[in-house]
Order: C-alpha cells, then sequence, then structure tokens
C-alpha cells in the first residue's frame, strides 16, 4: 500500500477522501487556494501546499503546481476528486509521467469516456442504446442548425469535457442557436479548460439514472445499483436516491448486462458512472463519468460498500475487497445537496445525528463560505428500508440541521422531500422547473 | 557536479525517508537536511495520527506551520517578495556558485534573485523593483508554495 496520497482538490470531496485515507493508514496532503486556507481539507489533511491564488483556473486547473505539490512532499499518488482536472486525460498522464499514479481509469480510457462526443461511439460499440445526436464537436453555429434541423428541435448542446451541468444548453429554435453556442462553448472553457461541444437530440421529461461501477482494471467489474438523479435545477442535481423508482428489474438487468460488458472490455479501473436517460421503459445512454462522483453516499448506503476505498485499492494495487457477484443491495438511500445562497461565516451549525443519518460536509462553525467556488457545502444522506422511511427520515433530519450566517436551499429541500409528486416517485427532470416558483418561495 | 546532477540529487532526497544526507566528492560538499524531518510518520508505518479539533480558533500548530511556510508578516519597512508558483527554491544557479541574492546584497529591477524550479524547468524570478535584501525565508531545496515569502526586501 502507498504511504502517502495528495488530493488535487477541495471542500467536502477531499474531506471525504482524506476519512477513507486515515482508515487505510495513508497519510494525506491537501492543496488549497489563498480562498481556501481554512477549509477543513486543510485542517484535517496530514499536511498542505499552497498551489495559487482564488480563481480555479490560478490554482485547482494548474496541472504543474499540483504535481511538484505532490513530488515535493514525497506523494506516491494523486486523488483528482471530482470535477477540477477528474476527467481530464492529460493531468492523468502527466501524473504518471512523474512516476505517480492517478486514481482513476487509465488515461487512454479517460480519454475514450471523459470526451463525450468518443463515449457515445464506445457505448454504440457496445450494444447499447443512443440519443440521436451529433457524430462529432460542433463549432459553427451554421453547421449546428443543419444538424438540428435534421434531428428536430429541442436539442441540447454539451460540454465534451464536462459534468455537472455545466457547459450544457437547450436550443427550442435556430435562431438561439449561435448564442446558446457561444455561452456554452464558454462555460466548458471555464470550467473544464477544453471549449468542444456537441448537439443530441432533447428527450422531454425524462429521468436521470446511472450505475455506479466499481472495476479493479484486470475486468473484475462490480456494480452497486443505481441512482436516480432526476431531481435538478437547471442541470445541477439537487437530490439523490438510490434504486430509481422509475426502474424495474428487468431494466435495471439490461442496464447492468451493458454497462459490465463495456467497462470489462475497457479494463476500466477505478470509480466509474454510466448515466442514462429513461423514458418509460426505454433508456438511452448519455454519458460516463470517468470518476467518482458527489451522490455516491447513496450507493455506499444499499451496498455497504466504501467506494473511495475500493477505488483507492483498485488503481494502487489493481484489486478490490468485494467479489462483484456478490454484491447485495439493501434498503433504500437519499441525498440532499445542502448549497449556500450565500458567502459568510458559521455562527452556528447543528448537525443532525441517529440511525441512518450521514454527514458530508467541510463547514465547521466558524468558518467562511467563500464566494469563488461551487455552492455545495454539504451533503445530507439518509438511510432506511423503503423510500417512505428514507424521505420521512429525510424530513427529520433536515428539521434538525441548523446552519446559521449562510442562507442555504435546507428548507426547499424539506419542502420537495415533502412534496406529493415527490413523494409518488413518478416525476422526471422536467420536475424542479414546474415548482421552481413554489420551491423558490420557502423561507 | 553539474546542475542536473544537483537537481536530481535533491529531487530523490526530497522524495526519500532520508532526513539527511552529506556528500563529497572531489573538492564539493554537499549537505541537504530536511526542515520538516518528523513527517514521515512512525516506524510502523502506521500515520502519526493527530486528532482532530474543528471550529476551535487558530491552534498553535497553525502558528508554526505557517512561520515554517514564510507566511509571516514583514518587518516594517520592508515587502516580501512571494512565490508566484508552488516549485523548489534555489538561491544560486550551481553548488560552488554565489547565491543571487544574499541578506544586505542591492539588486536592480530585472536581476534574478532565485530559481523556482518546477516540472525541470529552471524559472528566473526576479525583482520587480530596485531593492536590498532584508532577509532570505526560503533554504535551499525547499519546497515553496504559492505566495509563500522568499525574501523579505527594502525598497530603493
Amino acid at each position: 500500500m502507498i504511504k502517502r496520497l495528495l488530493i488535487a482538490n477541495r471542500g467536502e470531496i477531499a474531506v471525504r477522501v482524506i476519512r477513507t485515507c486515515r482508515e487505510l493508514g495513508i497519510e494525506t496532503v491537501a492543496v488549497y487556494s489563498t480562498a481556501d486556507k481554512e477549509n477543513l481539507h486543510v485542517r484535517l489533511a496530514d499536511k498542505s501546499v499552497c498551489i495559487g491564488p482564488p480563481a480555479s483556473a490560478k490554482s485547482y486547473l494548474v496541472r504543474e503546481n499540483l504535481i511538484k505539490a505532490a513530488l515535493g512532499t514525497g506523494c506516491e499518488a494523486i486523488h483528482p476528486g471530482v470535477g477540477f482536472l477528474s476527467e481530464n486525460a492529460d493531468f492523468a498522464r502527466a501524473v504518471q509521467k512523474e512516476g505517480l499514479i492517478f486514481i482513476g481509469p487509465d488515461p487512454d480510457v479517460i480519454d475514450l469516456l471523459g470526451d463525450k462526443v468518443q463515449a457515445r461511439d464506445t457505448a454504440k460499440k457496445f450494444g447499447l442504446p443512443i440519443t440521436p445526436g451529433t457524430d462529432g464537436p460542433v463549432s459553427e453555429p451554421k453547421a449546428a442548425i443543419a444538424q438540428a434541423e435534421k434531428l428536430g428541435y429541442p436539442i441540447i448542446i454539451k460540454a465534451a469535457s464536462g459534468g455537472g451541468g455545466k457547459g450544457m444548453r437547450i436550443v427550442e429554435k435556430s435562431a438561439d442557436m449561435a448564442e446558446n453556442i457561444a455561452i456554452a462553448s464558454r462555460e466548458a472553457e471555464a470550467n473544464f479548460a477544453d471549449g468542444t461541444v456537441f448537439i443530441e437530440k432533447y428527450i422531454i421529461d425524462p429521468r436521470h439514472v446511472e450505475l455506479q461501477i466499481l472495476a479493479d482494471g484486470n475486468g473484475n467489474v462490480a456494480v452497486l445499483g443505481e441512482r436516480d438523479c432526476s431531481v435538478q435545477k437547471r442541470h445541477q442535481k439537487l437530490i439523490e436516491e438510490s434504486p430509481s423508482p422509475g426502474v424495474d428489474d428487468a431494466m435495471r438487468k439490461r442496464m447492468k448486462e451493458g454497462a459490465v460488458r463495456m467497462f470489462k472490455e475497457l479494463k476500466y479501473r477505478g470509480a466509474g458512472t454510466i448515466e442514462f436517460l429513461v423514458s418509460g421503459k426505454n433508456f438511452y445512454f448519455m454519458e460516463v463519468n470517468a470518476r467518482v462522483q458527489v451522490e455516491h453516499p447513496v450507493s455506499e448506503f444499499v451496498s455497504g460498500v466504501d467506494i473511495i476505498r475500493q477505488q483507492i485499492l483498485a488503481c494502487v494495487e489493481g484489486k478490490m475487497e468485494i467479489d462483484p457477484s456478490k454484491v447485495e443491495l439493501k434498503g433504500w438511500a437519499v441525498e440532499c445537496r445542502i448549497n449556500a445562497l450565500t458567502p459568510g461565516k458559521i455562527s452556528a451549525l447543528d448537525i443532525p445525528g441517529g440511525p441512518g443519518v450521514r454527514w458530508d460536509s467541510f463547514l465547521y462553525t466558524g468558518y467562511a463560505v467563500p464566494s469563488h467556488y461551487d455552492s455545495m457545502v454539504a451533503k445530507l444522506i439518509v438511510y432506511a428500508p423503503t423510500r417512505d422511511l428514507a424521505l420521512d427520515r429525510m424530513n427529520r433530519a433536515l428539521l434538525e440541521l441548523n446552519i446559521e450566517g449562510i442562507k442555504t436551499n435546507a428548507l426547499q429541500q424539506r419542502w420537495i422531500v415533502n412534496h406529493p409528486k415527490f413523494r409518488s416517485g413518478i416525476f422526471g427532470t422536467s420536475y424542479y422547473a414546474e415548482i421552481e416558483k413554489e420551491v423558490e418561495n420557502v423561507r | 557536479m553539474d546542475d542536473k546532477t544537483l537537481i536530481t540529487l535533491v529531487e530523490k532526497f526530497g522524495a526519500s525517508d532520508l532526513t539527511e544526507l552529506e556528500l563529497v566528492d572531489g573538492s564539493t560538499r554537499l549537505s541537504l537536511k530536511k526542515a520538516n524531518a518528523g513527517f514521515t510518520g512512525s516506524a510502523a508505518g502506521a500515520p502519526e495520527a493527530k486528532p482532530v479539533h474543528l471550529g476551535l480558533p487558530a491552534r498553535a500548530e497553525d502558528a508554526e506551520k505557517a512561520a515554517a511556510a514564510g507566511h509571516s508578516v514583514p518587518a516594517p519597512g520592508t515587502e516580501a517578495i512571494t512565490s508566484p508558483i508552488v516549485a523548489t527554491f534555489y538561491k544560486a544557479s550551481g553548488p560552488d556558485v554565489p547565491a543571487f541574492a544574499e541578506v544586505g546584497k542591492k539588486i536592480k529591477a530585472g536581476q534574478t534573485l532565485c530559481i523556482l524550479e518546477a516540472m525541470k524547468m529552471m524559472n528566473h524570478l526576479e525583482a520587480e523593483f530596485d531593492c536590498e535584501i532584508v532577509a532570505v525565508k526560503a533554504a535551499n531545496g525547499d519546497l515553496v508554495e504559492y505566495g509563500q515569502t522568499l525574501f523579505e526586501v527594502k525598497r530603493l
């Protein structure tokens, strides 16, 4: 096992990785921008290195500084976390070139999967159904309009290197194309250092369903069930659950078979997610996130597997502690993302507890939430035998939660958790937009 | 000994478990010591887990760390020159060569203050204004962070 690992990320996911590393006996090195000096990940890590000013493009996205920090502190591996450089094959290659282990799949596999245009081709090759779309990247509005008219509006523009809803735009008519291509490309450039975008037909009100994959790089592929992430505000996930109320056993089996075939053939290593759009009983391959995901705790709850631990073991030792044929899924898990609506200093913090409640966050009393980064400051995850019991538990946990000093969406999340349509389990990705006005009025 | 050999040695030393290294090669004598030699963890291989105290006022440990990392406030009348990148600090271009900037030395704008090595690239850090070196805050071969104070200078 390795002795020391650098986490090329910040906040909640860095804290999450540090916790598992401590259990594995691995020392951790945190990196931080000048705005994150007081962040919990810096306080928890064994050592820390300042890598730049607040802007991500000058700190968390500067490969040379990250790699230099790892080498200079005697690290043997780099965990990229989520977002930032986690799906950047060139970064993974640069890490490996310096003799360090990249906690993620092989750079060539990231190239294949991380680039959404290539990923569609790959999925198609392994027989997974895909949504109709462009065969390659688009940059010229004229060409994009021609493609869109062939597919039929509405269409969706997506960032080839993207994830997390950044760099995505829905376009209803040709007149709006040029502007949206430009915005999507700029957003993609700012978030992923790659402005490439492509176009797909937009499926109206589908469910967003994804499978959690863990693989050892030697052809052993475990599927830790699916997650439903249909509650999204402008493509940003708000609530995730496992299993999905919209997937039956037959669909689950078909999804899993296709995914296992694909990941086995690719000799995939570590944690990954394969995302599908579900419309009725049909599902379409959307993309693969070649990394761990924010919402991984719901899968950890239903499977009892520490995903970060198995990811590190797979990438460092080429083996996992789980037998793919013996993965047992039980109960129901739900996650609410707690987002800051304003920056500010945490003056009081009461964290929910009790049976089946998990709190993943970088907040502590006295911590000042900076305005430079993603708004998510915590994840509240609950587990219970059934969906109804899990939602009752989430309602209870959200009532216990008290964050003072910043505004958050906690009350809004509780409103959704108790909303009849959400409770019914019958909803798609348009659901949030339908209730947005009511939700935003919750105080 | 050439620059390349020296840098390789320093890097290998940095990545190793050694805390001290002394080398005599002809007329060259090289002595390397790690400032934070205690960081390598216990002999049993398990990290020395420090207890976690959250939400407490700044710990003594933090202040020590800040001082060690050079995040100190410059003395009145002086200004800090900080590192623009994460790098290895070299005060001279070679082992037998005088340092670019020693205490008391006057440096003209555009003149090299030190070398910051990152990803095998030797970056010359140049003075932005005429100044006199009051203090050198980094040691040869140190890993320096973004924003870490390297020199305290008096503007001329």
